[in-house]
């Protein structure tokens, strides 16, 4: 069963701009508390990517372009917020983000007949660890930052599957709420 | 939350793409294990005693039964064990924490056995760029 989300209450005018507010906001919340959590495994840069829950449902709700402006305000927001603008770890939120939303959003409007938003959200964390490498890659100037990129992409699967399953458990349930 | 009613949901492209990344993971794991570095044999040992570099060899050089050295220090006499796969240090009965022994094997360049009683210090060194600790942020 493929869901398929034909929900345009979002798409324009006035609903548009609360709806990136809100997942604007909600993404900025995710970032902040999953900072708080402790590392759960070894391997350094491996996070929940809660962050990324609002960056799929606006794919899904506004649209690819609606999906780009929640993430880019997140990011921009987000660092100014905790002092990190234009620093490492801005560009390593940047990098993963940006080629995470763009993994996510081309498999979600081209493969959309194949994949379920987990399989989307799987796709998108696997690349988010893909661009925070690449980014520590150029940084640190070496490859054996790559020596992580597997044990990553491993722990990417559950943790993309959380996402959509969460993303999709929201959305299912947006459904059926009236505007 | 029921996880089945999610994976009922999955796709076909969903599993070929689980499978990939399983795949992939698995491979990428096991392949420094399939290719050990031989980085290694290129490396220098370089032992440093009251901050003065003491000794310094070729890692490749070692011979393959390995190499003891003693280094003599106001609480006795350290043992240096060298082999091609890495080095470490057995402490005099004296040293009171033994933390040089407790850092066990360091097999990279990066980490350092380091003794502040006797001021040992040993580490490896390579051109290569070393791999990092790890980064904080």
């Amino acid at each position: 069963m493929h869901i398929d989300y034909r929900d345009n209450r979002f798409r324009h005018g006035i609903r548009r701009i609360a709806a990136i507010g809100i997942l604007t906001a909600m993404g900025l919340v995710f970032h902040f508390i999953e900072s708080l959590l402790p590392l759960l495994t070894p391997v350094p840069g491996a996070r929940l990517g809660l962050a990324n829950i609002p960056v799929g449902l606006a794919i899904v709700l506004l649209g690819v372009r609606g999906g780009g402006q929640v993430l880019i305000l997140r990011i921009f927001l987000g660092s100014l917020l905790a002092g990190t603008f234009l620093t490492f770890p801005f560009y390593l939120s940047l990098a993963g983000g940006v080629l995470a939303f763009s993994f996510m959003a081309f498999t979600y409007t081209y493969g959309g007949a194949y994949f379920s938003l987990i399989g989307v959200s799987i796709m998108g964390a696997v690349a988010h660890n893909l661009g925070q490498i690449l980014v520590a890659v150029f940084f640190i100037g070496g490859w054996g930052v790559m020596y992580y990129l597997p044990f990553l992409s491993l722990i990417a699967i559950p943790t993309g599957f959380l996402v959509g399953a969460v993303a999709s458990y929201t959305l299912s349930h947006l459904q059926e709420v009236s505007p | 939350m029921n996880l089945k009613k999610y994976f009922e949901v999955l796709q076909i492209g969903d599993k070929i793409l689980l499978a990939g990344i399983i795949l992939f993971s698995l491979l990428g794991i096991m392949f420094p294990y399939l290719y050990p570095p031989g980085a290694l044999s290129s490396a220098e040992v370089v032992i440093s005693v009251q901050g003065q570099e003491k000794a310094r060899m070729q890692m490749g050089n070692i011979p393959a039964e390995g190499l003891e050295v003693e280094v003599a220090g106001p609480i006795g006499i350290h043992r240096v064990i060298i082999t091609e796969e890495g080095v470490r240090v057995i402490a005099p009965e004296k040293d009171p924490l033994k933390i040089c022994e407790k850092t066990g094997w360091i097999k990279r360049p990066g980490p350092m056995i380091i003794c502040v009683p006797n001021e040992l210090a040993i580490w490896l060194e390579s051109d290569e760029a070393a791999e990092l600790d790890g980064i904080t942020e």
